[in-house]
């Protein structure tokens, strides 16, 4: 008889979280803001993920995973990371599931893709942020991966009321890629989102003005 | 005339206690100016402890507070609710006995232990196991004190996996005995209570108890 998804899963927790882990880790982002505790959570994380992705084919229904992101979200981001990163973590998970090639593995792949979605914000400033994050992130082409990253800082910060968020990011960036390169983004994106989203609050340009004078 | 009980602004003075870890304030909101001034001890467990307990979780799930913080804060709320228990009237016993436990795997044994005092205070004679309970000593204890019903708790979503194993076997060697389940991760699998065919608790006092005697046929 052949193995289920799930004990599937359970067997290649390890491999799957220690070729996420590599993937994610490549970037020098990470050990540089996070260091050696941050390597050990993200690990521990990433069986977390596997965990409850489990229970959630085992009920089959997304939203055991998708309420499990939201959770987790407002654990991380209060921590210094922003939204784009745990998507980030759950596609790559997919990635790596759907690399296994299990005749299974589309349910698995398509709760974890559920759980990445989920992390949009939904309504206000934020959520129209969210949903031209990836225009504005192209139209800044040459720091796109940056400015991908400020906007969900941005975003998340505007859902949480949080400013501090993205100055935090952004005074952290400026150390990895440059003040000029890191007010530069902050500039562009204040003014691509000036020009496509004009139903914009003040409230949006005011955090992105917050971080760039909070940049030494 | 009894004051109205200001239970917000008990729970607000209990965390701040908490966070100082102050067990002498604690005692002291809980007992002087909850019991003392009139105020049942059901409540103080659900409106004041239990919420409270909530409020730790979330300034921790917002960085807030440190993992320490959080453990010393649940501390403190154990040792309050042991000294509540001495003021209950306790209700005339209704001839139901429950066994109140944690499935295997969940350490969180506070929700269980809030819905074992809710049960005692009811009437119902009440058989504790706190935390992480091995299914096989769940199972030997069921054979040899055969009450008549089981109430598991599951706080995280992980040991969903150890919950749907104790029913199971549960059903096999007690194909009668009505299964109440209750806890945090029911509310992320909303259809684990009807895929199960238990019966969720609910949170309240009140739905906890009605739970109970409906499904020990209370009359």
């Amino acid at each position: 008889m052949s193995e289920s998804i799930g004990q599937l899963l359970t067997a290649a927790a390890q491999r799957l979280t220690d070729r996420v882990f590599d993937e994610m880790w490549a970037d020098p982002f990470w050990q540089a803001r996070f260091g050696a505790r941050g390597a050990r959570h993200t690990k521990q994380d990433g069986h977390s993920h596997i965990e409850y992705l489990l229970q959630a084919l085992a009920a089959d229904d997304h939203r055991v995973f998708t309420t499990y992101a939201r959770w987790l979200r407002d654990v991380l981001c209060s921590r210094g990371m922003c939204s784009r990163h745990l998507a980030e973590n759950f596609t790559r998970l997919a990635g790596a599931v759907d690399a296994e090639g299990w005749p299974e593995r589309g349910r698995a792949i398509a709760v974890l893709h559920a759980g990445a979605h989920a992390l949009n914000h939904t309504s206000g400033d934020a959520g129209a942020i969210d949903l031209a994050r990836a225009e504005v992130s192209r139209a800044i082409c040459s720091d796109g991966l940056l400015a991908e990253h400020v906007l969900s800082y941005l975003s998340d910060a505007l859902a949480f009321t949080q400013p501090a968020w993205l100055s935090g990011y952004a005074t952290f960036a400026a150390k990895l890629h440059g003040t000029a390169t890191t007010r530069g983004v902050l500039e562009r994106i204040t003014h691509e989102l000036g020009a496509r989203l004009p139903q914009l609050t003040p409230v949006p340009a005011g955090y992105l003005a917050g971080a760039a004078g909070a940049l030494a | 005339m009894t004051p109205a009980i200001d239970y917000g602004r008990l729970t607000e003075r209990f965390v701040a206690a908490q966070l100082a870890g102050d067990r002498v304030e604690a005692l002291r909101v809980v007992v002087d100016d909850g019991v003392v001034r009139g105020a049942r001890v059901i409540d103080l467990q659900a409106r004041v402890i239990r919420a409270a307990q909530h409020e730790i979780g979330r300034l921790w799930q917002h960085n807030r507070i440190t993992v320490a913080d959080e453990h010393r804060a649940t501390g403190i709320s154990q040792i309050v609710m042991a000294r509540l228990f001495e003021f209950v009237q306790p209700s005339p016993r209704n001839g139901r006995s429950v066994a109140v436990a944690c499935v295997e795997g969940e350490h969180h044994d506070f929700p269980a232990r809030l819905v074992a005092d809710y049960l005692d205070h009811a009437g119902f004679d009440v058989r504790y196991y706190g935390a992480d309970l091995p299914t096989d000593h769940l199972l030997r204890s069921l054979a040899d004190h055969r009450p008549h019903a089981l109430a598991l708790s599951v706080t995280m979503t992980p040991n969903v996996g150890a919950l749907r194993t104790a029913v199971g076997r549960v059903r096999r060697e007690h194909p009668a005995l009505p299964i109440l389940v209750g806890g945090h991760a029911l509310d992320w699998s909303p259809q684990l209570a009807e895929q199960l065919e238990i019966t969720a608790t609910g949170a309240t006092p009140d739905e906890v108890i009605l739970a109970a005697r409906t499904a020990t046929k209370v009359a």
